[in-house]
């Protein structure tokens, strides 16, 4: 519908309309009302208005004469844009409304067959009445077409937004590249997309993830040299390349980091180029949220590998102690993941599992390595440790959420440890595990005060036989079905080896 | 969860929101922004929208502050929806 029809549709429509017909059949006898888009022909006129008269004894020609006079004056309504009125025979009067704004006519009222003289000030309350409310439908028309443009405009941004919030939400790259390939595969309504990391040196793309929405198909995750197949010439060209069905759209920051691309449509369609502007917008945030994972995990191993060279600098003090570092680590975080730690939560006890005697360093080495038991002013000084370690980290924002574990990695589960007592599950789950854990470790690695130690089936049952008192009794299962691990036991194995 | 046209398209809500999803299948939004293309309270559009999602017609999309929700790349599905659509459009009011 064009926007002429649109306001002639709304006109003949319209309320106002209506009532103005209710208030002029209340004023004139039988008058005959008659609504047209065009200027009509004279049989159409003679049938729509003359033969609906049905008080008419008028003759053949008296009809065709009002016939002629309402020609007369539609002609006239159009040339002028302005009401005409007439008397079409003795007794007949009536006038003829063009339905205009400005130059443009959108049709005509025809009054007829009226019993008396329509007033000119009614004639022109009647047209100041239309031609409000014409105003009014143009302006009903503008906003239909405004809300028309902007609303799917508004969608898209909206949906941009949202993408920006999902993608943005996750620092893990492992996590964020799947999730970007998902929101892709809905975005495009494509079947598959694949995502691929440049690798400068190798002067190839490398796959990180692919999405495939249809079943049965095994995906197939390739290395591409630069230039070969779809994604490499993308990578080559440094442009997006769109084919009927794929498009492949370069991420590029500064310089490229990789590929997206997406084929084959859920509904069987080409690829457009509108397809093409919204997978690059896609792109475009991908490029961001990649670049702060990558950051972020760039910044993050700097924080392990200092806190490693730091534990290494502490563990120079127990010259044995050290080289269980990597297993222990390994054992901690294992066992962490299986108590469903998140991410986050095990980076902060993989820190903890290296530094959570960092407090030591505050007990002089006589103590530390005096083969014989303590006095209780030693022990009090060692019961210090896990209070400073936590002390040494303090100023370290970054290490922050493994405070609390450090602190309470000496605290038992019956409340008998230190240094707050704290009992069961008030204390912190991070540190239950560094508890299971550190004793372990305690026991299987060689110390300056102990020249024997346990063999790994010793320490498992010495720590199974302090569960539900010193230990957490499900952390206690988890650790015996992870220390059991054909790959752990390696590990343990060569650590003893090298320390003997 | 077994999809029931009929039962969702009885409720003005969920028709709405299938409806907004058809019509922009490259849609993703999360309830709020739902709320204002349908014109529904935004806790009556994440109920909805949890419940499309439980039965396949949406996909959500989870994260920490939000979930977004995109609509189903499934044909069958869509194809459903289509033609309920049109019947729709044929009743008379």
């Amino acid at each position: 519908m064009n926007d002429d029809q649109f306001i002639y549709e709304k006109l003949v429509s319209s309320e106002i309309l209506r009532h103005e017909k209710q208030i002029l059949g209340s004023f004139f006898k039988s008058p005959i009302w008659y609504i047209t888009r065009d200027i009509p022909n004279r049989f159409s006129l003679t049938k729509n208005i003359i033969l609906q008269c049905k008080h008419s004894t008028r003759s053949w020609a008296d009809n065709r004469k009002a016939v002629a006079c309402i020609m007369k004056n539609l002609n006239e309504a159009k040339r002028l844009k302005n009401i005409q009125k007439f008397q079409c025979l003795p007794s007949s009067y009536g006038f003829v409304l063009p339905l205009a704004q400005g130059d443009k006519v959108y049709g005509y009222i025809i009054l007829c067959h009226a019993d008396k003289e329509i007033s000119e000030a009614y004639a022109q309350l009647f047209k100041v009445s239309l031609d409000t409310l014409i105003k009014e439908i143009q302006k009903e028309l503008e906003l239909t077409k405004l809300y028309d443009t902007i609303r799917p405009r508004a969608i898209a941004l909206s949906t941009i937004h949202t993408i920006h919030r999902l993608i943005n939400s996750t620092l893990d790259l492992d996590e964020l590249l799947p999730r970007i390939a998902r929101l892709s595969i809905q975005v495009m309504r494509a079947n598959r997309c694949s995502i691929k990391l440049l690798d400068r040196k190798k002067k190839a793309l490398i796959p990180k993830t692919t999405v495939d929405l249809r079943k049965n198909k095994r995906i197939r995750l390739k290395k591409l040299p630069v230039g070969k197949g779809v994604p490499g010439r993308t990578a080559k060209l440094g442009k997006s390349i769109r084919g009927k069905n794929y498009i492949s759209v370069p991420l590029i920051d500064e310089d490229m980091i990789g590929v997206i691309t997406v084929y084959d449509k859920v509904n069987q369609t080409s690829f457009n180029e509108f397809d093409q502007e919204i997978l690059t917008t896609l792109a475009e945030q991908a490029v961001i949220a990649i670049k702060n994972a990558q950051f972020y995990k760039e910044q993050q191993d700097v924080i392990v590998g200092s806190v490693k060279s730091l534990a290494m600098l502490m563990g120079a003090r127990t010259p044995h102690a050290h080289k269980y570092f990597k297993i222990i680590s390994r054992l901690t975080i294992e066992v962490g993941r299986q108590m469903g730690m998140d991410d986050e939560e095990l980076r902060s006890l993989e820190v903890a599992s290296l530094l959570h005697d960092a407090g030591e360093v505050s007990v002089p080495d006589g103590i530390l390595a005096k083969p014989a038991e303590l006095t209780g002013e030693e022990y009090a000084l060692v019961k210090e440790h896990p209070a400073k370690g936590a002390k040494i980290i303090e100023p370290l924002k970054a290490l922050k959420p493994a405070i609390p574990i450090i602190l309470h990695h000496h605290e038992k589960y019956d409340g008998s440890g230190y240094p707050k007592g704290l009992k069961g599950d008030n204390i912190p789950l991070g540190a239950r595990i560094m508890a299971v854990i550190g004793a372990f470790e305690a026991m299987v690695a060689l110390r300056p005060y102990r020249q024997n130690a346990r063999s790994v089936d010793e320490a498992i049952e010495e720590i199974k036989k302090n569960s539900g008192t010193q230990f957490d009794p499900k952390i206690v299962n988890v650790f015996v079905k992870v220390v059991n691990k054909p790959g752990i036991r390696k590990l343990l194995k060569e650590a003893d080896e090298v320390s003997r | 969860m077994k999809l029931d046209l009929d039962k969702l398209f009885k409720s003005d809500v969920h028709k709405r929101i299938i409806l907004f999803f058809h019509e922009n299948q490259g849609s993703i939004d999360t309830p709020r922004g739902v709320a204002t293309w349908t014109g529904y309270q935004r806790n009556i559009v994440k109920k909805a929208l949890t419940e499309l999602a439980k039965v396949g017609v949406l996909v959500a999309h989870p994260v920490p502050s939000t979930t977004g929700y995109s609509y189903t790349c499934e044909e069958s599905i869509i194809k459903g929806v289509d033609k309920k659509l049109k019947e729709l459009k044929r009743r008379p009011r």
